[in-house]
């Protein structure tokens, strides 16, 4: 459905996303995962056709066939909401809040479906429910500011799955939210990929989410995918030495707590360093520097994939990690 | 709605507040009413009739309450320098001064917000600098300079458009022609100011969250500055067109005498001129009162526009 070839976005000539390649079947829950500023949000953009107007875009976007990387911003427009539709991060800044939620969500209906406003309203009410949100005929007259914070994120993902897209890419959704408004929004999701058979684009730098939604993950560095392959997988035995220190730096209740003795827990682990400037990346592998397994040549020398196994994973990396002692 | 009722009180406080200080100013200032009416030749007792007969003799708070009454039942007193009541020059004169307030006032928020929004549109591009360049301009200008240099133009160079005066309403076109070059001195000045603050809260709006929802939707870049960022940008807007009214209202007297209409604007400046107490005391209120319904009008907007506020006032 969607075919991403040598995605590239850079700003001033600094490259923010480095020939990304990767694919989006019909129904596939793919999560993106990495630290801010690593590219992943601007690729979503970049799903839509919305990479900022001073970003150069580069490389193949293909949707159902149709070359979009270049295509013009009117058709780009008949496929937001129709082929492809985003839920954002903030779900109150998100929404306008001098609109009506049934408008809200009726909007793109109106224009893309060419409804009229009593069917537009109806089907605004049964997207309420499928999105779990009790009471919609009251819901529909009220504005965003009347409603708690998750049920604005579910009003949002109501307006976004409003036109029937095919793919539905989240940003963050979750991170406003509290811990359990936040389990119920990721369960959601889940299942409106499965019942609508949608595919999903879920992107978090929480690596609980990722695995509760996606059944495949891309992890990004400095605008390289630098390790692919099914979720669970990659998370019980990462190749990449990033994707090892994600796994590793994440906040765990029990590292957090005292053990049982009363002694208190070893720190949590760190990537030494931080996350340099688009300007300041190396040309090589953009890990270099902070990687505790680099080689002198790393620096120089961006590393091509290698395909491990029978080719469901990939890594981006000059030396991979070698596959953990997974017990039997 | 309590609220409502609330404000209307305030309003009629402030009002009452203003015709205290109006009546105040106008009868500390100096000069005699029965001397200018009856000229430096008159007799020491035929002045102290006349004042008698004007109420003059009575004590401050006494005049103030015959004025306060007669306002209440529309008589705010005769007029020294016509010998005709006020409210009869004020209704003869206030078609043409809101006329040409109301024509200046629709057309700076329609130029303004058409300006603002394409400036903003072309943010940082051609469009944006050439509308920023004239509206700079447009501030710096004073209106009586703008609008000798319109007379120049268009009345004495090409001869299209009358240089002033006022043919009265029996010929329709003709009052519309000579309130052209009036109507775009005021609004030129007016039309810049608000243009540039169109434009400022386009461009902050247009940077939040729902506009890039509304676009992530589909929605083309018309909609989207229309119905989602405009609605939205709207309250500063609102808030500065509210106290150019009271800029339009000071323009119209200086444009009234420039293009010598005959509205409130020129009645005003021959009544101080003839210190002819009740008309101006009338005009000064009147104008206040303007302003004062103006900036409620405005908060009732606010509401209109807003729902989160609805909501806190209720």
């Amino acid at each position: 459905m969607y075919k991403i070839r040598n995605l590239s976005l850079s700003f001033d000539g600094h490259e923010a996303v480095r020939s990304a390649s990767f694919d989006i079947p019909r129904g596939a829950r793919l999560g993106l995962v990495g630290e801010s500023g690593c590219g992943k949000s601007i690729t979503a953009l970049a799903l839509l056709g919305m990479a900022p107007a001073s970003a150069r875009v580069s490389g193949s976007i293909e949707i159902d066939g149709q070359e979009m990387a270049a295509a013009p911003e009117r058709l780009w427009r008949s496929y937001r909401a129709r082929k492809v539709a985003m839920v954002f991060q903030e779900p109150l800044s998100a929404l306008n809040p001098l609109k009506r939620v049934g408008d809200i969500i009726a909007e793109p209906m109106r224009l893309h479906l060419r409804l009229d406003r009593r069917a537009a309203r109806a089907r605004a009410r049964d997207l309420l429910v499928e999105v779990g949100i009790p009471d919609p005929e009251a819901r529909l007259d009220q504005y965003p500011h009347q409603l708690s914070g998750g049920q604005r994120q579910r009003v949002l993902i109501a307006a976004a799955l409003s036109c029937d897209p095919q793919l539905l890419v989240a940003d963050e959704p979750t991170t406003a939210l509290d811990a359990h408004v936040a389990g119920r929004i990721l369960d959601l999701l889940k299942r409106l990929s499965e019942t609508r058979d949608m595919a999903l684009v879920f992107i978090s730098h929480d690596l609980e989410a990722v695995a509760r939604v996606t059944e495949e993950m891309l992890v990004m560095y400095g605008g390289d995918i630098v390790e692919r392959g099914p979720t669970a997988q990659l998370l019980a035995d990462p190749r990449h030495p990033y994707t090892k220190g994600l796994i590793e730096a994440r906040p765990r209740l029990d590292a957090l707590t005292l053990r049982a003795d009363g002694a208190p827990r070893p720190r949590l682990a760190s990537i030494p360093g931080s996350v340099p400037a688009l300007a300041d990346l190396p040309k090589g592998c953009r890990f270099a520097g902070r990687c505790p397994i680099e080689r002198p040549a790393c620096a120089g020398l961006r590393p091509a994939v290698s395909v491990l196994g029978p080719g469901q994973r990939q890594v981006r990396c000059l030396a991979p990690l070698l596959p953990a002692k997974v017990p039997a | 709605m309590p609220f409502l009722l609330r404000r209307l009180a305030g309003l009629v406080a402030t009002l009452t507040g203003i015709s205290l200080v109006v009546f105040a100013v106008m009868n500390v200032l100096p000069g005699d009413p029965a001397l200018t009416i009856l000229g430096l030749d008159s007799t020491e007792d035929a002045r102290a009739a006349l004042s008698a007969q004007l109420g003059l003799d009575q004590p401050v708070w006494a005049r103030y309450l015959d004025w306060l009454g007669g306002i209440l039942q529309s008589d705010f007193g005769t007029s020294y320098a016509y010998r005709v009541p006020v409210t009869e020059l004020i209704l003869e004169r206030l078609p043409l001064t809101l006329t040409l307030g109301l024509l200046a006032s629709i057309l700076t928020i329609a130029l303004a917000t058409a300006l603002g929004v394409f400036a903003a549109a072309r943010h940082g591009k051609a469009g944006d600098w050439v509308t920023m360049i004239l509206s700079q301009l447009g501030i710096a200008i004073p209106a009586f300079w703008l609008s000798i240099l319109l007379v120049l133009l268009f009345a004495v160079t090409l001869r299209v458009l009358p240089s002033g005066g006022f043919p009265g309403w029996a010929e329709p076109l003709e009052a519309l022609k000579s309130l052209v070059l009036p109507v775009t001195a005021l609004v030129l000045v007016q039309a810049s100011v608000l243009a540039r603050v169109t434009r400022a809260s386009v461009l902050e709006v247009a940077k939040l969250d729902y506009a890039r929802t509304a676009r992530a939707l589909g929605l083309s870049p018309r909609r989207v500055m229309w119905g989602h960022v405009l609605p939205n940008a709207l309250v500063p807007m609102v808030t500065v067109a509210g106290m150019q009214l009271a800029g339009l209202i000071t323009g119209t007297i200086v444009i009234e005498n420039v293009f010598f209409l005959p509205g409130l604007g020129r009645l005003m400046f021959q009544a101080i001129n003839n210190r002819d107490l009740y008309t101006v005391q009338a005009l000064v209120l009147l104008f206040a009162s303007i302003v004062v319904i103006v900036n409620f009008l405005v908060d009732m907007i606010y509401l209109l526009i807003d729902p989160r506020l609805r909501e806190g006032r209720s």
